[in-house]
């Protein structure tokens, strides 16, 4: 394995192994360098600077820091390792930011949650100016995930605006893989080319098996991020599972007319070409004005979607489940795909909408006001999933 | 005379601030790893602490660099 033959070489004073990871979320790398036991310094380049645009990559640096190959054969390797060391340039680390970018850039990774604030501002501004900017593009669209991440900083519309400007990056870039993955990690399984991070809870439980503490996750993986791609076939996955019951048929629950809770919704499209696969992100936050919390007591929260004719999602009643932590103010979220129904699972052929209406409600058991009162009410929503062309 | 210096000075400032004014907004230049160019020196975070970290910090070693994710 490539880690041991570099600790070896590095036992011989030979080399210095060093990382470069293209995460969105760098304690997920830190959970996995835990769990295969190896130890070397990463570097994280979320926003992409580096323009890498497939991984897993090797590169070789001489002593004077530049770039002798990239991934090289075996041969390659041989003769990097034995050449003469390379002169050593005298070049001072950097200090200030050397234009509006690297300062953006600095504010974002380095900065405080206003400075993340204006280093969104800096690239709308580009964005604005520059629309065709694929590299600002994508990096706002970190942006806004990073400071959705961020429960303290979190704003309505980011996580929206982050899968906004990544397709806008990727169309302008088709050919950025690390692009397309950010957005696949959130999308349908039919896009997904594997699944992202399934390997944590096998992590989690073999480190603690070892008598250590795994790495704590900063920001909880959403289905999407551990859903098992889709190969066709008709495989449905979770659309098989339990009974899809509607819970308020005849619309008897009394409807929440104070707006106790913010529904967002997000919707991820498929990356590819010809498909039509969307993975729909729905958002509940209680109001804070209203003093909202969930009543987990009184039993689970529940979503139902109805999907229009010739269209259907792979469930329709999805739970808001409770955190781990047994919080009642935090936002919680469900996912379901949407797709077109094949022609041949339905009789009779349909004229499809580019733009289908997914109309649906949330059933939800709250406590809200200073006195706590406690109900369940029902609230409708609609969401527009449309592809562009 | 007074007029033609602050003429003078009025020029200086202009020819200061000609490219920030006239400079038309563009694409951001690339950064992309080429054999034989310096690696770029760009701040990014360390892994396990979130300090900043660059390649000159590793100059004088021959680096194997691995770019890859967890998923």
């Amino acid at each position: 394995m490539w880690y041991e033959r570099n600790k070896s070489l590095e036992a011989e004073g030979k080399v210095k192994t060093l990382g470069l990871i293209q995460e969105q979320h760098p304690d997920r790398c830190r959970l996995f360098m835990q769990w295969k036991q190896m130890d070397f310094p990463i570097l994280v380049d979320s926003l992409n600077l580096l323009d890498v645009a497939v991984v897993p990559m090797m590169v070789l640096i001489d002593e004077a820091g530049v770039v002798q190959a990239i991934r090289p054969d075996e041969k390659a390797l041989a003769e990097f390792v034995a050449a003469p060391p390379a002169a050593v340039p005298l070049v001072p680390p950097p200090s200030g930011a050397r234009n509006v970018f690297d300062m953006a850039n600095r504010l974002i990774l380095f900065g405080q949650p206003d400075g993340l604030d204006r280093a969104i501002n800096m690239y709308e501004q580009q964005c604005s100016d520059v629309p065709e900017d694929s590299r600002a593009q994508f990096r706002l669209g970190v942006s806004y995930r990073r400071r959705f991440d961020n429960p303290e900083t979190r704003r309505s519309g980011d996580f929206a605006k982050s899968i906004e400007h990544w397709e806008r990056a990727l169309a302008l870039n088709p050919n950025q893989y690390i692009w397309r993955r950010r957005i696949q990690q959130y999308g349908p399984r039919l896009d997904k080319p594997y699944p992202f991070y399934d390997w944590v809870s096998e992590a989690q439980r073999d480190i603690k098996a070892r008598g250590e503490e795994p790495v704590p996750l900063a920001v909880a993986l959403s289905g999407a991020e551990v859903a098992m791609p889709e190969r066709g076939g008709g495989d449905t996955g979770e659309a098989s599972t339990a009974a899809q019951v509607e819970p308020d048929p005849a619309d008897q629950i009394d409807h929440d007319v104070d707006s106790l809770f913010l529904i967002e919704s997000v919707v991820v499209h498929d990356t590819g070409k010809g498909q039509r696969a969307a993975r729909v992100h729905v958002l509940l936050t209680p109001s804070r004005e209203a003093g909202a919390k969930w009543n987990d007591e009184a039993g689970p929260s529940v979503v139902w979607i109805d999907p229009p004719q010739g269209w259907r999602v792979d469930r329709r009643l999805l739970t808001l489940e409770a955190p781990a932590d047994g919080s009642l103010t935090e936002p919680r979220s469900v996912e379901f795909e949407v797709r077109p129904i094949a022609p041949s699972e339905e009789s009779g052929r349909v004229e499809l909408s580019d733009s289908p209406l997914l109309r649906g409600y949330v059933l939800f058991n709250v406590c809200y006001g200073t006195e706590g009162i406690c109900t369940y009410l029902r609230r409708g929503f609609q969401i527009r999933v449309q592809w562009a062309e | 005379m007074v007029a033609v210096k602050q003429i003078g000075i009025l020029f200086a400032v202009l020819l200061t601030l000609a490219p920030q004014v006239w400079a038309q907004p563009a694409p951001i230049e690339s950064t992309a790893l080429e054999v034989g160019k310096p690696f770029p020196i760009i701040l990014l975070p360390r892994m396990d602490d979130g300090q900043p970290d660059t390649i000159v910090n590793y100059r004088g070693q021959k680096i194997i660099m691995h770019i890859f994710a967890s998923w």
